[in-house]
């Protein structure tokens, strides 16, 4: 079924959206959230969530695409859930890491904490503007979907050190570019 | 809130547009190619191996020291000059605008001081390397129905340059209508070239193959292939990467600032994985943070690659260098990494931090 059929469910509030939106995007949001939650249950909570989140996001909201909607929606509730503490028992995942990494470009000064969210995701979408598309998909596949670098490294055909090498720069370019916008 | 989590909270309010371009895969080959690609080079190499059997096996302890530019620091193209030195990088038209510039270098297992460097356009083209063979494919596939074009490097260590390409034009005739030899190329002069064509039309496969020697009694193997209707395109493209391709003995690398990084860091890893500074002090930044397994691992690692970011490529003041390794080879122990941090100051190459990734 096509997107807008799906959000015309939505939006007359008819229940079948969620099952045509599970059969469609069921192994998509999935997988993100899996990336966040290594365990499967977790992982399979946080997607049935997403269908209630975006039953009650819509109408409200029209999403223009809807995979990232969907897909934002379970990675707020994956990440929720991680740092709720549900999941420290059951293993790491791949969030740490991305976590670590990103620690590069955040100060460790409170200056990010005293920011209002949305003005640092406008600060983030101007940053992602400016990279090359390439490095610019490398850099979304790694922080925005959590995706291994073995993985990155397989969509796009490139060497896992040349990921790790495209990754290191865009934190650099990221850190300066905060830094440029007097957030850090 | 840590400040790393927020940072992940923004980064999930990305524009859902480049959310969704990023799903593209870009780079992927039909298995036809692969499999034709394949062919094309397991027929060179099938055939050297029966014919010379002491051909270097697929090495285990590749060096790939690689070091990545950012576009815009490329030297204006420099086609008809040679280096005074004999080692120059041979730059495509429009130089300044091609990209961001992955260099890429290579020395064989047997470790006899030869190594490559080729100038590749990443913003254009991927590399791969495996067992060996160094691909090169574009990052924007074409239509399925379209033969696939590449370029592929691999290293015959006791073969020579003439032998290679006779072995290879015999290999080939089968496959191409047209085999042609030639002692030179206007792409590589000096060296054998192969020529091989499918056909006339659009879509005839074309191979072309230089052979270089890489003087230590052993030959470099190039192979472009594409198809007719790309020779101008992809095929061009193609012939410019040969054209920047040199065999270089470490003891001859021109810039001073490479030549000892790359002997700093072969001094420093090895220390690193040993567990045992004592002889690397002086390479150490005050107040360096080294950190690895904190034990000597050094008997039991398989190096598989070195790679070298620069801050700049005409005079960086630090570099990452990212260690490719595996504890235990035999068990199939995935890759880890252990990443330096150094900074150049007066010449001198010094490691500011350290540390181990998996």
């Amino acid at each position: 079924m096509e997107d807008h059929a799906i959000i015309d469910l939505y939006w007359s509030r008819n229940p079948e959206a969620i099952q045509r939106t599970g059969e469609k995007y069921g192994a998509y949001c999935r997988a993100i959230a899996r990336n966040i939650l290594p365990d499967r249950r977790d992982a399979e909570e946080c997607v049935n969530d997403t269908w209630l989140g975006a039953w009650n996001a819509m109408p409200e909201n029209r999403p223009g695409l809807l995979a990232p909607f969907l897909g934002k929606i379970t990675r707020n509730l994956a990440f929720t859930r991680w740092r709720a503490g549900h999941t420290e028992k059951r293993g790491r995942g791949e969030l740490p890491l991305v976590l670590d990494e990103l620690a590069d470009c955040a100060s460790t000064e409170d200056t990010l904490q005293t920011l209002e969210a949305a003005e640092l995701e406008e600060a983030v979408n101007r940053f992602l503007r400016t990279l090359p598309e390439r490095e610019c998909s490398v850099f979304l596949r790694r922080y925005w979907f959590t995706e291994p670098m073995a993985d990155i490294a397989r969509r796009y055909g490139m060497r896992e050190a040349t990921v790790r090498t495209s990754l290191f720069r865009s934190r650099e370019k990221l850190r300066r570019h905060l830094e440029k916008e007097g957030l850090l | 809130m840590k400040n790393q989590e927020r940072l992940f909270l923004a980064i999930g309010g990305a524009d859902p547009e480049l959310i969704a371009r990023s799903e593209r895969r870009r780079g992927s080959h039909g298995l036809g190619y692969i499999v034709a690609a394949a062919a094309c080079l397991a027929l060179v190499l099938i055939a050297g191996r029966g014919i010379f059997p002491r051909t270097t096996p697929p090495p285990s302890t590749t060096r790939d020291p690689a070091a990545t530019v950012e576009p815009g620091t490329v030297p204006p193209p420099e086609k008809e000059k040679p280096d005074p030195d004999g080692w120059r990088f041979f730059l495509p038209e429009g130089g300044s605008e091609i990209g961001a510039l992955r260099l890429l270098s290579y020395a064989p297992q047997s470790a006899e001081a030869v190594d490559f460097l080729i100038y590749v356009n990443e913003e254009q083209y991927a590399i791969r390397e495996e067992k060996g063979l160094y691909s090169i494919r574009s990052t924007n596939p074409l239509p399925e129905d379209f033969p696939e074009c590449g370029l592929d490097i691999f290293h015959l260590s006791t073969v020579s340059p003439e032998e290679a390409r006779n072995t290879a034009a015999e290999a080939l005739a089968d496959r191409y209508k047209t085999v042609s030899l030639e002692d030179e190329s206007a792409v590589l002069p000096k060296n054998p070239y192969l020529r091989a064509s499918a056909g006339v039309d659009w879509n005839s496969e074309q191979a072309e193959l230089w052979f270089v020697d890489d003087g230590q009694g052993g030959t470099f193997v190039l192979t472009a292939r594409y198809f007719l209707e790309a020779e101008e395109g992809m095929g061009m493209q193609f012939r410019d990467m040969v054209s920047s391709f040199r065999v270089v003995p470490l003891d001859r690398i021109a810039h001073e600032w490479m030549h000892s990084l790359y002997e700093t860091t072969e001094r420093l890893f090895p220390a690193l994985l040993s567990n045992d500074l004592s002889d690397v002090s002086d390479l150490l930044a005050e107040d360096a943070d080294a950190d690895a397994y904190g034990k000597n691992v050094w008997e039991y690692v398989t190096i598989a690659s070195v790679d070298y970011t620069l801050d700049n490529d005409k005079d960086p003041a630090s570099a990452t260098v990212s260690v490719k390794h595996r504890l235990n080879l035999e068990e199939g122990e995935s890759y880890n990494y252990l990443t330096m941090k150094l900074t150049r100051q007066d010449g001198q190459w010094r490691l500011a931090w350290s540390g181990i990734e998996k």
